[in-house]
């Protein structure tokens, strides 16, 4: 029987380990590094971003046409094989103010969960890219945590992960001036093989996307028109309401209490679930339309979740766009 | 072998640019530390320098001049480094060798010093005036030191009258990037636009020397800085992106000189401008370039600077222009100190240049309106120097508004040194950048 081995510094490692004893790795949660993952994923051939030339200068700068490449939370790019996530900061915002954080319990070849969180950071308070890089760090450990238990109340930890994020961001809050509050939305998926747990504050959101049985938003936004429409108004009608569409609730020490609106299922089938800032859903809001933009056939999350930046960028990018892909049920595609 | 000097380039701008700009400016500060220059005397670099003394019969009046000449010429000879190559060539309507009589160029030591003022001694004068033929000469005689830093200086008090502007033009092609050329202008009877042309084609200077009797000293300084070159025919290399135009490239200090159309592309999206010799010295360039514009919150590289050696492929220091663009005013409409400072350089240059022209041409409302120009901006600016010069030329009544009148009477020297010099640049105030 061949030893396993710590992945990190290949000290020999016992099945039942949580930590390798060599190094302090994590040999169960496989996550995101706190503060976000810098910059795109490391390959030898990149395109520039603009012209698509393959030469990039050692100081950041494609040869041909001069664009910089995108560095830092301009685009950040990461990839746990069953769950993969993707932000740009689009064609207009001068920052990236959207955050992601994700993890897989297990081995990529067979993870026992994935949990996922993407916070938009509102854009008109200062330091709102800290503030969504805060809260989701701070509800993908609760989150973590929770998954690690079989039987757990992923209800209860989504709740839980959100009081994470609330207390992270009011802690930024105390160091900044009075008057500026920094806040964000949140929304979170975690993927077990029992089902799909997901929370949401705010007007991110998550979607079920397959290609055989109907796709369908999981989650209605915290906005005035949505929840007009809710109760039945006319969508058009709804969204010419004063402050239509500002949030009516989200993350943040001028929040109050904040309670997460939480949903569980079980797919039928296999397929993706889908989390995004509205960065994506605002040029592709329907269920249907996003599923017909993942690439055909085994979908690899990061492909899938690069696909669909690349189409929000693409009708515009007005916005920060940020897509967490976890495919369904929790085999990474070959 | 000499040592090459040391090359640091510094960028100053504004690379905060509005949504939609295109402009990108940028001053470039080339600074040049070490090299043959400062060694032990064997590290100084081989030199070859040709002395052109105008011997036309003009020189003979008034009597002073030819003598203040020949002084001059002795005052340079004496400052040849031990070891230079040099030759003295006279200028008429043709161009005459006066030392080394058989031809070519000498090393200097005492006997060749000795020799060549006995032979500067004999000098008459005589004849018209060929400067392109004088120039031809010199490239002759340079030609065969082409691994030596190569230099001519060239004394000259009337025009270009035995030659066509065309024949002059001609040689100027055919002798560019061979040497540098510094001019001097004794009097009053030559033409300012026809020796700028010379040195900035030849990447030299130009002066005015209103009296004879100060051309030893001038003579003396200029040769000085010919020996303190450590290296000749380093280029100001501009990478630029794909679907960019330069605007403009533009020497602005020590002395306004426009290099725009000297450009030799040199590698993919990369061209050469000459900038001639260098000893431990510093000066400013300010490239403008167009771009196309990206997106908010997009970072570009403009430009990218570097000085090269172009024969060996030797990049001597590099700076970034960069170009990002913003929705906050509050970035994108600071104007940087040193582009602002230049621009109005590059601006109270033209005042002056078109203000006097107009003058001659009896364009008074255009003169009084240019001239006005130029002393507000001179004012504005603290030139002092060129505002005393534009008083000899103007009666000022308001200099921060710029309200003058032309004098009726203007000394021709006044205004052929406000002319020369009005390409002359104060450097900017470091002190300003934020």
């Amino acid at each position: 029987m061949t030893e396993l081995q710590c992945p990190s510094c290949a000290e020999p490692v016992a099945p039942a380990d949580r930590f390798c004893e060599g190094c302090g790795t994590d040999l169960l949660v496989h996550r995101t590094p706190v503060g976000g993952p810098a910059g795109p994923i490391a390959a030898p051939d990149r395109e520039c971003v603009a012209c698509g030339a393959t030469e990039i200068g050692a100081d950041g700068f494609c040869e041909r046409c001069g664009r910089g490449q995108p560095t830092g939370r301009d685009r950040m790019e990461y990839d746990l094989g069953v769950v993969a996530g993707v932000g740009d900061r689009g064609r207009h915002r001068s920052r990236n103010e959207d955050s992601m954080a994700f993890a897989r319990i297990g081995p990529e070849d067979d993870p026992r969960a994935v949990v996922a969180v993407v916070c938009d950071g509102v854009a008109s308070t200062e330091r709102a890219d800290q503030a969504s890089q805060a809260a989701a760090d701070a509800a993908i450990d609760v989150l973590a945590s929770a998954a690690l238990e079989d039987e757990a109340d992923l209800g209860a930890a989504t709740r839980a992960a959100v009081d994470a994020a609330v207390a992270q961001v009011s802690e930024l809050t105390s160091r900044e001036p009075p008057g500026s509050s920094p806040s964000c939305t949140f929304v979170s998926a975690a993927v077990t093989p029992r089902g799909v747990t997901v929370g949401w504050v705010g007007d991110s959101r998550a979607y079920w996307l397959s290609s055989r049985a109907p796709s369908r938003r999981l989650t209605l936004d915290d906005t005035v028109a949505a929840q007009l429409v809710a109760a039945g108004m006319d969508a058009d009608e709804a969204s010419r309401v004063f402050h239509a569409h500002a949030l009516s609730s989200w993350i943040g020490a001028d929040a109050g209490d904040v309670s997460p609106h939480v949903v569980s299922f079980q797919p039928d089938g296999p397929g993706a679930v889908l989390l995004c800032s509205d960065g994506l859903w605002n040029y592709l809001p329907e269920a249907d339309d996003l599923a017909a933009k993942l690439p055909a056939g085994g979908v690899r999350p990061l492909t899938a979740a690069a696909e669909l930046t690349g189409t929000a960028l693409e009708l515009g990018g007005h916005d920060n766009i940020t897509v967490v892909v976890i495919s369904y049920p929790l085999r990474s595609p070959r | 072998m000499s040592t090459v000097p040391e090359f640091r380039v510094e960028v100053y701008q504004n690379e905060y640019l509005p949504a939609g700009a295109r402009e990108v400016n940028a001053i470039v500060t080339v600074t040049a530390t070490g090299g043959g220059t400062e060694g032990s005397a064997s590290a100084a670099p081989a030199a070859a320098v040709v002395i052109i003394v105008d011997t036309s019969g003009s020189m003979h009046v008034p009597p002073t001049k030819l003598s203040s000449a020949k002084a001059a010429t002795n005052a340079a000879i004496d400052t040849l480094r031990e070891g230079v190559r040099f030759a003295v060539v006279s200028g008429t309507e043709t161009a005459r060798l006066v030392y080394p009589r058989p031809g070519g160029m000498v090393q200097a030591n005492a006997r060749t010093r000795a020799e060549a003022k006995e032979a500067v001694g004999t000098l008459r004068a005589h004849g018209g005036t060929a400067i392109g033929q004088w120039l031809r000469l010199a490239d002759n005689l340079l030609a065969n030191h082409p691994d030596a830093l190569r230099h001519a200086i060239l004394l000259t008090d009337g025009q270009n009258m035995h030659e066509t502007p065309r024949q002059l033009a001609r040689v100027l092609r055919d002798v560019t990037g061979h040497f540098v050329c510094d001019c001097r202008g004794v009097g009053t009877d030559w033409q300012v636009a026809e020796l700028r042309q010379i040195a900035d084609t030849l990447l030299g200077t130009v002066d005015i020397i209103p009296e004879p009797a100060g051309l030893e000293a001038d003579f003396r300084a200029m040769a000085e800085r010919a020996m303190g070159k450590a290296v000749a025919d380093v280029a100001l290399r501009l990478w630029t992106p794909q679907g960019a135009t330069v605007k403009f490239v533009k020497q602005v200090e020590p002395a306004l000189a426009d290099l725009t159309h000297r450009r030799t592309e040199s590698a993919p999206r990369s061209g050469d401008y000459p900038t001639g010799s260098w000893g431990a010295e510093s000066r400013d360039y300010h490239v403008c370039i167009e771009v196309n514009p990206a997106n908010v919150g997009d970072r570009m590289l403009a430009g990218r600077v570097s000085m090269v050696v172009p024969g060996a492929e030797q990049v001597l220091g590099k700076g970034q222009i960069l170009a990002v663009w913003t929705e906050d005013e509050a970035l994108s409409t600071k104007i940087n100190p040193a582009v602002a400072h230049y621009t109005g350089q590059a601006e109270l240059a033209s005042a002056i240049q078109e203000g006097l022209e107009a003058r001659k041409a009896g364009d008074v409302e255009r003169a009084t309106a240019k001239l006005g120009r130029a002393v507000a901006l001179a004012t504005e600016s603290g030139h002092e120097d060129t505002a005393k010069l534009l008083a000899r030329v103007v009666d000022i009544e308001d200099p921060v508004t710029g309200t003058v009148r032309l004098r009726r009477a203007v000394d021709t020297v006044d205004e052929m040194t406000l002319d020369t010099r009005s390409t002359v640049t104060k450097r900017v105030g470091r002190k300003a950048e934020s």
